[in-house]
């Protein structure tokens, strides 16, 4: 299948600081949680599924104070690939911020943090797929794209039906 | 529009677009109303702007949180 503009979240962010720094900042769960706002129960490793819990960024308080409303949330990644200072992937439920829905057995979308080397630092590439296999009811919640009407709405269900055979 | 609307031009059949219509429809994402023996579908913007917000957090969520480690990595 490839991939649809209602498949994917893309972000880039360039970092001025070394690379070592970028990639402890992603996959040790002490610095992890301090950006983050969620501690870990266990170190990250591949294939891992390790629960946490939403604490609360340390970087800015005003968030840590939005996020810790959510602290009741069940909160669960698996590691998916760990290749030292160039990739680390995992997934989660996106959004599950409703502690009365029972998301586990649902797709789950895969978060990819890819490090490169730029110009003064490290250029970041965050991306979030797999939302075209989310189901439909959670999806049309969760992911709209431009103000295209039908055309979107026939795609979802041709995407849909191509997933549910 | 109707189901024959719809499904012109589509691999997808009449009975398959029918079916996720209604899944669509408990959504809340569209409304159909009765003209003669068709049904006439038709999109329910509001909701299709609150399911747009939705993913705009996630998106805003995205931009927050690296906001965040930009400044934990750059402090």
């Amino acid at each position: 299948m490839s991939p649809t503009t209602t498949d994917r979240i893309q972000k880039k962010i360039l970092l001025r600081a070394p690379r070592s720094r970028v990639w402890r900042a992603l996959t040790d769960i002490g610095q992890f949680e301090a950006w983050f706002g969620v501690r870990f129960e266990a170190p990250f490793a591949p294939g891992a599924a390790i629960r946490g819990k939403i604490v609360g960024t340390s970087v800015d308080p005003e968030v840590a104070k939005m996020q810790t409303q959510y602290s009741a949330v069940p909160f669960e990644i698996t590691v998916e690939r760990i290749e030292p200072e160039r990739l680390f992937s995992f997934r989660w439920h996106p959004n599950a911020g409703d502690k009365g829905t029972d998301y586990s057995g649902e797709p789950t979308t895969l978060v990819e943090f890819t490090l490169e080397d730029a110009p003064g630092g490290i250029l970041l590439t965050v991306i979030e797929s797999g939302f075209d296999r989310i189901p439909l009811e959670r999806r049309a919640k969760a992911f709209a794209g431009n103000e295209q009407g039908w055309e979107i709405m026939t795609r979802i269900i041709g995407t849909y039906l191509a997933n549910h055979p | 529009m109707s189901i024959t609307g719809l499904s012109s031009g589509s691999r997808v059949t009449r009975q398959a677009i029918t079916k996720h219509l209604r899944v669509m429809e408990r959504a809340r994402l569209v409304h159909s109303t009765r003209r003669g023996r068709e049904s006439i579908w038709e999109l329910d913007r509001r909701r299709l702007e609150e399911a747009r917000r939705y993913l705009d957090t996630i998106s805003a969520q995205w931009d927050a949180a690296l906001d965040r480690l930009r400044t934990f990595v750059e402090s």
